[in-house]
Order: structure tokens, then sequence, then C-alpha cells
């Protein structure tokens, strides 16, 4: 329960902090993308179930108060939290820059899968997406050295219950 | 949950993955009124108060973080636009300026044009610096056609008569000075006499024939002669004094304020020629 909670923080502080101001500092039109990070961040932590549990949640949020399709955060931080959960097996090394790549290139898909879902219901162009992806990457890269690490930290302070039988 | 089992993470992510796309076709099916609906304004009724609450607080920051950002440029920026600012203001002045002179340049146009006069503008350029002379200086000579004893106007009336001539410049001696002297008569009815200047504001009007008695507001205008180019009918101004003849005086003494702005000089027309008796259309001067 503690740990939903604390998660939730997270997703509410993220969602609050892209809306308010990192929506003013906006760089060359985009804006960081803190959930993608902090999607990074749990399932770096926690391993895949979590991670796409908490894309899931975080995406869903987002979804529901911008003006985009909802589900289509959802299903790509989900996506995300899997991938990077799956991914943190083969990743032994404890080099930051092995986790800023690891984030970048989360960013960067992640821009790049919901421009392209985006651009199914024809909402965007295609040069905003190709723009966007590298832009909210290197954003991203700029912010990650102050939120990976805490979302990640907090993660692991609340683990989930060890075994769960089913 | 250090060791999850890959087959449940893989059922979880086919749920959540499943969700996710029956989330995006419900949304999609039904924008207005549906479940999603619902449940996003729910979410934005939850976020509402938070956002407005974090924007408070947080949007000074930005606001400080963006302006650093921003200085450099705003410095250039201000630079630039005090540059641009101060250039428009000169070019402001000078284009009132210029409105006026066109108006009134217009204006002594219209004046001469009204007695079919060719005209030449001209600006003055100076003022005489004697206290006895009351004359001004202008752009405009012998190459522009100006000879002597030209008749010279402004919008209101006569200005004066032209007395020196050089290549570029004229000399015009204003009507107002105590040696000028212009044949003038009454506009309401034949009362011939001469406009005396005084060396003040106002000119004086002797009558030729006694008897006449001008009535206060009546125009003055110029009193055409054979072989002049002084044309006749140019408004010279307006009586405003009649003194009648008594004791003092045999004649009446009447004070004419000229229609000219003569305190406040800057364009004026210069008539170079009056029109010939046969040419109907009057042919507007050369303005510069």
């Amino acid at each position: 329960m503690r740990r939903v909670l604390v998660l939730a923080a997270v997703v509410v502080v993220g969602v609050l902090l892209e809306t308010t101001v990192l929506g003013e500092l906006r760089l060359a039109g985009v804006r960081p993308d803190l959930l993608v990070l902090s999607v990074v961040a749990v399932a770096m932590a926690s391993g895949p179930v979590s991670g796409a549990a908490f894309g899931f949640s975080a995406g869903l949020v987002a979804d529901l108060l911008f003006d985009l399709p909802v589900g289509v955060s959802a299903l790509v931080y989900t996506a995300v939290g899997f991938a990077v959960g799956i991914a943190r097996v083969y990743m032994t090394s404890q080099l930051p820059l092995v986790h800023l790549v690891l984030v970048g290139a989360a960013s960067l898909a992640s821009v790049w899968c919901s421009g392209l879902l985006l651009r199914v219901f024809d909402l965007v162009s295609w040069e905003t997406v190709a723009r966007a992806g590298p832009l909210v990457a290197l954003y991203n890269l700029l912010l990650a050295p102050f939120v990976y690490p805490v979302v990640r930290a907090l993660a692991e302070r609340v683990p989930a219950k060890p075994a769960q039988r089913w | 949950m250090l060791y999850e089992r890959p087959r449940r993470a893989r059922a979880v992510l086919a749920v959540l993955l499943a969700a996710s796309i029956v989330v995006i076709t419900i949304d999609f099916r039904q924008r207005q009124g549906g479940p999603v609906d619902r449940l996003q304004r729910v979410a934005i009724a939850v976020f509402g108060p938070l956002q407005q609450g974090a924007s408070a607080v947080v949007r000074p920051i930005g606001n400080l973080v963006g302006g650093v950002a921003e200085i450099g440029s705003l410095r250039s920026e201000n630079r630039r636009l005090r540059t641009e600012v101060a250039g428009l203001r000169a070019r402001e002045r000078t284009y009132l300026d210029v409105l006026g002179e066109n108006e009134r340049l217009r204006g002594a146009l219209r004046m001469a044009r009204r007695c079919g006069c060719r005209t030449v503008g001209a600006s003055v350029v100076a003022r005489s610096g004697s206290n006895f002379q009351l004359s001004v200086t202008i752009d405009a000579g012998a190459r522009q056609g100006v000879a002597r004893d030209m008749a010279v106007v402004d919008a209101g009336g006569l200005v004066g008569r032209v007395t020196q001539v050089t290549a570029d410049y004229a000399t015009v001696l204003l009507v107002t000075d105590p040696t000028s002297g212009v044949a003038a008569t009454l506009a309401s009815g034949k009362a011939p006499g001469i406009l005396k200047g005084r060396g003040e504001e106002l000119l004086q009007f002797q009558p030729v024939r006694a008897g006449t008695a001008p009535r206060l507001g009546d125009s003055v205008v110029t009193r055409g002669y054979q072989g002049g180019v002084f044309p006749a009918g140019l408004p010279v101004g307006v009586v405003e004094r009649v003194d009648p003849a008594g004791a003092a005086s045999l004649v009446p003494r009447v004070d004419v304020r000229p229609y000219a702005a003569l305190g406040t000089l800057d364009v004026v027309a210069v008539v170079v020629d009056r029109p010939p008796p046969s040419a109907p259309t009057p042919q507007p001067g050369k303005g510069r």
C-alpha cells in the first residue's frame, strides 16, 4: 500500500511539474518528459512487471489530463516500462553513462512511438514527430541526473512484496 | 520482486497493453459522454486545483529561470529597440513637420490658384536681421522665375513683395514693413486706397477718396494696376478698427489685420505671372 502511494505521488508530482514549470520552460518547442524518466527509474529498480504497471498508470493519468487520445501514453509507457525492466537484467554496469544512454534511448523510443500512434490519428505531422524525439531525449538527459536517481531510490525503498503466490 | 517469473510478467504486459488499446478504442469511438470522457473530467477536476497551486508556487521560478536564459537576448533586443524608437521619434517629428509644411504649402498654392496665377513655392530660409526692416528671405530666385515686385502669398493671404532677387534666393518685404505700401481696395465696394505697413502687427488702410466709410469686418484685397505683375483680388486682411474722420484727421483711420501668418511664416508661394486674360485654366505652381 505504501508503495502504491509513493509511486502515485511520483506520478502526481511529475504531472504537476510537467504541466506547470516545465510547460513554461520549453526548449525549441518541446518540454521534457518526466514521466518516462520515472518509468525508466521504476523499471530499473523493480523489474518489468512493476515497470509496466507503473508505466500504464502514469500514462493513463497523463492521457486523461493532456488533450490527446486517451490510452496512447499508457500503451507506450507500458511497453517502455516492460522493456527497460527486461533490459536491466543485462545491465550489470553501475556506470552513470550506461543509465544515461538507457534514459536517452527510452525517451527517444517513447516519443517516437507516441508520435507514430498520434500520426495514425492524424494529430501530428511527421516532421514534428521526427524533430521532437531527439529534442525530448536531450532535454530528458539534462534532467535525468536530478530525477532519475531520486525516483529510483524511492522505488527501491518501498519494495514490492517479495513473493506473490497464485 | 527481484525474481519475477517471466510468464507472469508477460501476462501482465499483455493485459496492460490490451487495456491501453481498449481505452484508446473507447476514447476514439465516443469522445463525449463516454466512460473515458467521464474519467477525464474526474482527472481534470482532481488535478486542476493541484496544478493551480503548483503554478502559483512555481511560475515565478519558471519566469525567473526563463528570464535568466533570456537576459542576453533581451539586452540586445532592448538596445535595438531603443535605437529604433529614437529613429522613429526623429522620423515622426520630421513627418509631422513635413505634414504641416505640406498643408501650408497647399494652402498657399490654393490661395494663388484662386486668382488663377502661376506660382512658385518657396520656403522661408531667413528673417531679416534688422530691427527696422520686416522682410524674409525665401529659397526661390531668378532661376525659379522670381523677379522684383512680384507678390508673395501664404495660405492666408498676401505676405509681401519681392524686393531683391539672386539666382536662388529672394528677399520679400512684408506688408507690415513701414516702407511697404500696397494698392488695395475694400472687397465690399469700390473704395481704393493704400495699405501701409507700420512696423507692427496691423496695417493701415488709407482711402484715396474721402467719404468712404469702411466697416468692421470688411475684407481688403489687392488692386491690380496696369503693367504690374501684382494680381488683383488677393486677400490681404480684415478691417479690425475704424476711427471715423473727425477733428484729428480728415480721413478715417482704418486698422487692418493681415490674413497671412506673418509671425510664423515658413512656406510661401511667389506669384510669378498673372493669368493672361485668355487663359481660363489656372496653372498650379511648380512646387518645391
